[in-house]
């Protein structure tokens, strides 16, 4: 069961001061799978919505995302990933980050970091 | 083994075996996994599955010589919906689809050729498959999965530390292996990682075998964290694979529609036969179901001869022990060319009704080897005299892991 380390590095530019921002993720292709977020080195959540506060707290940190997807779908071997930055009404998504394993059980993990400035 | 006792089985099964109709082999109801295979009765030893565009422009291309003939003896089955990724689709949203998203997610075709050597016929079979409800998951499959959820938090984690043994900034990095680990401890014990203390203990028992195996490299401890995640991974691989098995099991109602037709490609295309199936399968919990179907299959060629079946079956399936018992009607229409006594050509037709009555037992006594018996009486063929009673005992036992179906089977 071969795992492949997916590595994506991208920035999201803060849009107001006093919005909360927070961080959603998505795994589709109808799998199963697990992730956490960073904020720096502090963990915020796992396998739920992070809530990362507000500008200030955020702005020159690092979001880092981690989501580990092994395919356990017969009928496809892709993974992926989608990651959604809200801030009140405003949101940005990245991704979907799709990956394609090469047989049934291998797993792949996605480590998106996102630079906030 | 004494030869006494091998005489005595093999008594046994002659006593038993009255008249063998066809083979037995689960249920008559079902709709075939592979439309296009059972057409033609005939499973490719070559069997192309394209999981993306460019590897199913491959597969035909690859299915013709270079005459631009088609090569006989293969078979392509391609689920069209997942020739590409599907990222918005999530796990909810595909277990609970209904109607035109239930069809697109399991339509499934197939097609084969096949040369047959008695009649030296080449044969073109193309079928299609797909459901329109599938079910529930089980309250086993749900535990299951959150499981395998948490081991791939587990994981998560750790890949995280990645992107710290990258980072440049020196109030991030990760520079060794024991701040690595650290990192990860630290981790695993935030209460929002949802985390035991069970599995942190896993995780150090790998990290502390693992960590002299390595240095404070930046491709070392790159790979000090894959080497942990495979670890993690393969005590992962039985819950992986119960995911995959209850995620087939599904309880209420499952409906599937499957189609197929034959055709001769020897000497000009000529319509062999065509089948379509209907199957609704009410499975009431992981040990019984009541299964519905109806089938239309139309023979052509020399004779004419269509079949409407239909007909429900009661499932029982206990660990080691599956019993079913079906029972089906069965609307025929057939027309055969022949001759008459001054050898005068006639057709003759017969139109009627038959039935089919049929119990079935087997008992599991190893991981491969089964005992089945089955009894009952088949359909009356209008053109043979055939007394249609039949019992088979047999044991089964299965020497290859059967892996041609994509498609999870009807209950």
């Amino acid at each position: 069961m071969a795992i492949t380390y997916a590595e994506i590095e991208d920035r999201y530019q803060i849009q107001t001061q006093n919005e909360n921002i927070t961080v959603e993720v998505t795994i589709g292709d109808a799998g199963v799978g697990a992730y956490v977020i960073f904020l720096d080195k502090v963990l915020k959540a796992s396998n739920t919505v992070a809530s990362l506060g507000k500008a200030s707290e955020v702005i020159g940190k690092r979001t880092i995302i981690s989501a580990t997807v092994p395919d356990v779908l017969d009928e496809t071997n892709w993974t992926s990933v989608t990651v959604q930055v809200k801030e009140g009404n405003l949101s940005k998504t990245y991704g979907p980050y799709s990956k394609q394993v090469s047989n049934n059980l291998d797993t792949v993990c996605f480590i998106i970091q996102i630079i906030n400035q | 083994m004494n030869c006494q006792f091998i005489r005595g089985i093999l008594c046994f099964a002659v006593l038993l075996t009255c008249n063998v109709c066809i083979a037995q082999n689960g249920n008559e109801l079902a709709v075939p996994s592979t439309p296009a295979f059972s057409i033609l009765n005939y499973e490719p030893a070559a069997i192309m599955r394209p999981t993306n565009p460019k590897e199913l422009s491959a597969d035909v291309l690859n299915s013709f010589d270079k005459n631009g003939k088609l090569l006989m003896n293969v078979g392509l089955e391609v689920a069209p919906y997942w020739l590409k990724s599907r990222p918005g689709l999530t796990r909810a949203e595909y277990f609970n689809a209904k109607g035109g998203q239930a069809f697109r997610q399991s339509l499934m075709i197939s097609i084969a050729t096949v040369k047959d050597t008695i009649t030296n016929n080449n044969k073109l079979g193309a079928g299609f498959r797909f459901r329109l409800s599938g079910g529930k998951v089980t309250a086993e499959y749900t535990v299951k999965e959150q499981q395998l959820i948490s081991r791939a938090t587990m994981m998560s984690v750790v890949s995280s530390a990645r992107a710290f043994i990258q980072i440049t900034n020196p109030a991030l990095s990760l520079k060794t292996r024991q701040e690595v680990i650290e990192f990860i401890r630290s981790a695993f014990a935030n209460p929002a990682s949802g985390l035991t203390p069970q599995q942190l203990e896993e995780f150090l028992k790998y990290a502390q075998n693992l960590s002299s195996n390595y240095s404070d490299a930046q491709t070392d401890l790159l790979a000090f964290t894959a080497a942990i995640n495979t670890k993690i991974d393969e005590a992962s691989d039985d819950i992986k694979k119960e995911v995959v098995a209850l995620s087939r099991k599904r309880i209420g109602l499952t409906t599937e529609i499957a189609g197929a037709a034959s055709f001769y490609k020897t000497t000009h295309e000529q319509f062999e036969k065509a089948g379509i199936w209907f199957n609704a399968a009410n499975v009431r919990s992981q040990t019984d179901s009541w299964n519905f179907s109806i089938r239309y299959l139309f023979m052509g060629k020399d004779s004419v001869n269509s079949n409407l079946d239909f007909g429900g079956a009661y499932i029982k399936e206990l660990s080691n022990f599956s019993f079913s018992i079906e029972a089906m009607g069965r609307v025929f229409h057939g027309k055969m060319h022949t001759v008459d006594v001054d050898n005068n050509d006639v057709t003759r037709t017969d139109n009627g009704m038959t039935w089919r009555l049929a119990a079935q037992a087997s008992y599991k006594i190893a991981q491969d080897i089964s005992v089945n018996l089955s009894l009952g009486k088949n359909f009356d063929s209008p053109f043979l005299q055939d007394a249609g009673f039949f019992s088979i005992f047999g044991v089964r036992y299965s020497i290859f892991k059967n892996s041609k179906a994509i498609m999870p089977t009807t209950p």
